[in-house]
């Protein structure tokens, strides 16, 4: 198993290259001159040039981009032309909001779609399936953002219990949580019941009451065993939506998480936070992925067994 | 073994057959939900496509009138009119307009790129599958907004750009569905017995590997379109899609955003559009997926 | 057809079932009369689409439901009935006292659980024994059908077909069952293997005092392990006898097309002769005899009257109206 991650780690390698590479690239293609951004007013055309020299911006490409990635493990990515202050560091600090949104909305929408995807599946063709089924539906459908827009009008608005905006707490990072777990609850609710439906049709169920096992057991032990497997396929491949949405929700309720600094970093043409958040935030992507896969191999032990002997 | 199952084999020939298309089409029918879905399309895009008619761009959908800004929903103004005086019941007809065609553009010739790499990498294997995959997994991998925001900050925002960054995101799934569809039917009996009986490749392609792979991408492209509305609208509610005055739906609630507290109709109204839009095409996708292979409905 | 002295592990007395699927209501059992005598081993015959899995699993009333249905009829097992049973004395009985083993091994195992925990899940339902207790009990049995018992905690990938059938037999028997439902329990295998799994079962058989209903379309199978045999049509027994009876004394019509569709090795030129006609369509109710269309012997009572299965001795029945006259014997003609 230790070798399978090592190897992943290994391979992580490449991946994060390649697309540092590329983004590196198109980015100096668009970025604009540091020099004239960090030097002083009314600094002359030749201390302008001494500060392209010392930021090493008048090396050639390839040097400028080894030279920042090693940069980047040092925690060094440059300086923001906006704020002056740190890349790296900017990012750092605003990605656990992030997370905690990522979190707490994975949470909500696993705790609310589960349950009522197994639900709908055992009730399979009456009014409860299709009721959830109509929930799902409408919540696949919906843009996050509106949902985001409308539960602000109606809980802080009419009703005034949560806050519209900014973190000013736990309070506040519910109706952002809810804003993107919702629409993950509609989705993995489906992909539930849909997983479920495949397995309770599947042989080894019928074995399992032949033999004398309750309908819960069933449901429990043999059904729910083999139904998570691509349940957890599914929200593994749904996270960076969720990161995706992160951003959407951190722009409708003002939430500093990464997702707004990427978004104001580009409007604002600030090239070197652009750069750093955006390769910084694949690496993450790639890790999230190392992680679900790890997380899989653990449920299906047929996964597992390809994996130790892959390497 | 002394199998009595020969008897069997001489009586199985009476079944009724039906071409693929007439059961579908049949069981497609039968679906309540495909049939709202696709009503409630074949409204919108007649109604889209009058719009273009009926409306004049410049003094309809752009023009501003701000002595009938923020009015609420009223008979004169069947939705009420936005922060600058628009009707907003036109901009959502005149809206719908980008949202199908984005939608659907994009995803038509992400499936014609996407099917063609996914079917060369298929068929070809080797290699050749393997740096066609990769490019894609990173493709796949990466949320189609973030890939337009790439796009977007390297070629500045446009409806144009906007296109191509969907475009991009959208094939990435076909060469996915593609491949599977032509490995599979690839290894399968009947395409050997195809070559045994001489067949050139490309018409194995054309007449026994496209059309079953047909399925997955039908359902494929319906539900994809949906998603697209939904992304192209959330690129434009961030800036970075349809540059306004367009009355993008996204692009209307992001102008909607600083009315919320006194006007939230603005907030509502265009987001419901984005919704039964997209619900639409939801209820048709899954009566296409349940028709065309029953097996999985059951 | 049953005799009040003997002691039948199994009756079954004019079984009704049928599916309602979406195309139309498909008759799959249509007045199935069936015993088995204790410790004795009965082979079910019949072609595919002749109601042979839907019969067994009725008997554990596991007819999955939507869309089957058990129209009428009853069954019961030593004695007791199983339709009436409430879902605590069904779930007591399957896999304790009776067992059944289904025709894919490929797919009958959980793919997530270890075999030796889906054999020792077995034992612990039906018996209140500590978990290390049944494990060791799950490796007796895997011992018992021929498998390593260092396999215990490995999971069904990783065995082939033939090993997975015999973990499903394991299963099986792992409550000593008092009666096992094999429903072509060979047929998904290899040809060599088929032997192996053939060989094992007869063993366990002998071994214990199981009484069986061997489900198969094999007649060789039958000739091998069954004590007695019925033969069904389109939902319906048409004959039944001991093993003698029903191979050397043939008295239905269709009993003698199927012997007479084997293939002759010796004479391997000659052409193959299946039954003429086919098995009616199984959406459409039957009316009198269901063989009736195909028959040489068929009369204007057979299309309308369904025979009841005759006492023709002891042992051997058979439903057909021919027999009314006493003197009535087959002539080799069935198809003309």
């Amino acid at each position: 198993m230790f070798r399978y991650i090592l190897k992943r780690l290994l391979l992580m390698i490449p991946v994060i290259l390649v697309t540092s590479l590329v983004i590196y690239f198109a980015m100096s293609l668009t970025g604009g001159d540091p020099a004239i951004y960090l030097a002083p007013e009314n600094a002359s055309d030749a201390q302008i040039q001494q500060i392209r020299v010392d930021l090493g911006l008048t090396e050639s490409f390839p040097i400028r981009y080894l030279k920042y990635m090693a940069g980047m493990f040092r925690g060094n990515m440059g300086t923001s032309y906006v704020t002056k202050r740190d890349v790296f560091n900017t990012f750092m600090t605003r990605l656990p909001n992030t997370l905690q949104l990522a979190g707490a909305s994975v949470l909500i929408a696993t705790l609310i779609a589960i349950p009522l995807g197994i639900y709908t599946a055992i009730h399979q063709n009456t009014w409860k399936d299709t009721a959830g089924m109509i929930f799902a539906l409408f919540g696949v459908s919906m843009p996050n953002f509106w949902l985001g827009l409308m539960l602000i009008i109606l809980f802080s608005l009419k009703l005034g219990w949560l806050p519209s905006g900014g973190k000013t707490g736990l309070l506040s990072l519910v109706l952002p949580a809810m804003t993107v777990g919702l629409g993950l609850a509609a989705l993995i609710t489906r992909t539930t019941r849909s997983s479920m439906l495949d397995v309770i049709r599947e042989d080894y169920i019928r074995t399992a009451r032949a033999k004398g096992c309750s309908e819960k057991r069933v449901i429990r032990k043999h059904a729910m065993g083999n139904a998570l497997i691509p349940i957890i396929t599914v929200i593994g491949m749904q996270l960076s939506n969720v990161l995706t949405g992160s951003v959407l929700a951190e722009t409708v309720f003002s939430w500093p998480g990464i997702g707004r600094l990427i978004f104001d970093s580009i409007s604002k043409r600030d090239t070197p936070m652009v750069t750093g958040s955006i390769i910084l935030c694949s690496v993450l992507m790639v890790a999230i992925n190392l992680l679900v896969d790890v997380i899989y191999a653990f449920f299906d032990p047929r996964i597992k067994a390809q994996f130790m002997r892959k390497v | 073994m002394v199998d009595i199952s020969i008897n069997s084999i001489s009586g199985e020939q009476e079944l009724k057959s039906r071409s693929l298309g007439q059961e579908t089409l049949r069981r497609l029918l039968k679906n309540k939900g495909a049939i709202i879905g696709m009503l409630f399309l074949l409204i919108l895009i007649i109604a889209a496509v009058l719009s273009g008619f009926i409306y004049d761009y410049d003094t309809d959908v752009i023009s501003q009138n701000i002595g009938e800004r923020l009015q609420w929903p009223s008979r004169a103004h069947i939705f009420g009119t936005d922060e600058l005086g628009r009707d907003i019941f036109i901009r959502i007809l005149y809206g719908a307009r980008y949202s199908l065609t984005i939608g659907s553009g994009s995803v038509l010739i992400g499936l014609i790129v996407g099917v063609i790499f996914g079917s060369i990498a298929g068929f070809y294997g080797g290699m050749v599958d393997q740096v066609i995959m990769r490019t894609n997994d990173i493709l796949y991998a990466v949320p189609n907004i973030m890939i337009a925001v790439v796009i977007v900050s390297l070629l500045g925002t446009s409806t144009f750009n906007l296109l191509l960054a969907l475009c991009v995101s959208a094939s990435s799934s076909f060469v996915r569905i593609a491949r599977a569809s032509v490995m599979t039917i690839r290894g399968q009996e009947y395409i050997e017995s195809a070559y045994a009986m001489g067949l050139p490749t490309w018409k194995i392609i054309l007449k026994h590997v496209i059309p079953n792979s047909l399925s997955p991408i039908i359902v494929q492209v319906t539900l994809l379109i949906g998603t697209t509305i939904i992304s192209a609208s959330s690129l434009s509610f961030l800036g970075i899609g349809v540059p306004s005055p367009a009355p993008e739906w996204g692009a209307m609630l992001s102008a909607g955003r600083s009315q919320i507290r006194n006007a939230s109709y603005i907030c509502v109204i265009p987001g419901l559009a984005i919704m039964f839009t997209v619900l639409a095409l939801n209820l048709l996708g899954d009566g296409l997926r349940d028709a065309l292979d029953p097996k999985l409905k059951k | 057809m049953a005799d009040e002295k003997m002691d039948y592990m199994l009756e079954v007395k004019d079984l009704k079932v049928q599916y309602n699927t979406d195309a139309g209501i498909v008759y799959a059992v249509n007045g199935l009369d069936l015993c088995i005598t204790s410790k004795k081993t009965l082979g079910l015959v019949g072609e595919t689409g002749a109601g042979k899995t839907t019969t067994a699993l009725s008997i554990l009333n596991l007819v999955p439901n939507p869309p089957g249905k058990i129209t009428s009829g009853e069954i019961f097992l030593a004695g007791k009935s199983v339709l009436g049973m409430n879902i605590n004395e069904l779930e007591k009985m399957r896999g304790n006292e009776v067992a059944m083993i289904f025709q894919d091994p490929m797919t009958a195992l959980n793919p997530v659980m270890t075999v030796g925990d889906q054999i020792a899940e077995s034992i612990m339902l039906h018996n209140k024994v500590s978990e290390t207790e049944s494990m060791s009990r799950a490796k007796e049995m895997l011992r018992l059908v021929g498998i390593d018992e260092g396999r215990i905690h490995d999971y069904p990938h990783q065995f082939s077909g033939g090993m997975r059938q015999r973990v499903v037999i394991a299963i099986a028997l792992a409550c000593h069952p008092k009666f096992l439902i094999a429903d072509e329990p060979t047929t998904a295998l290899d040809v060599t293997i088929q032997a192996q799994v053939l060989e094992l079962i007869k063993q366990l058989i002998a071994k214990s005092d199981m009484s069986v209903l061997l489900i198969t379309h094999d007649l060789g199978v039958v000739a091998e392990i069954c004590d007695e045999v019925a033969v069904m049509y389109s939902g319906r027994i048409v004959e039944k006898g001991t093993a003698d009876d029903v191979f050397n004394h043939i008295l239905h019509v269709y009993t003698e097309g199927l012997f007479n569709s084997l293939p002759n090795l010796r004479k391997r030129g000659e052409e193959l002769r299946p039954i003429k006609g086919m098995m009616p369509n199984p959406m459409e109710k039957i009316v009198g005899c269901s063989f009736a269309p195909r028959c040489p012997y068929a009369t204007k009572r057979c299309l309308s009257e369904i025979p009841a299965l005759r006492k023709m001795s002891d042992t051997h029945f058979v439903a057909c109206h021919a027999y009314d006259d006493k003197t009535f014997t087959l002539k080799g003609n069935i198809n003309g």
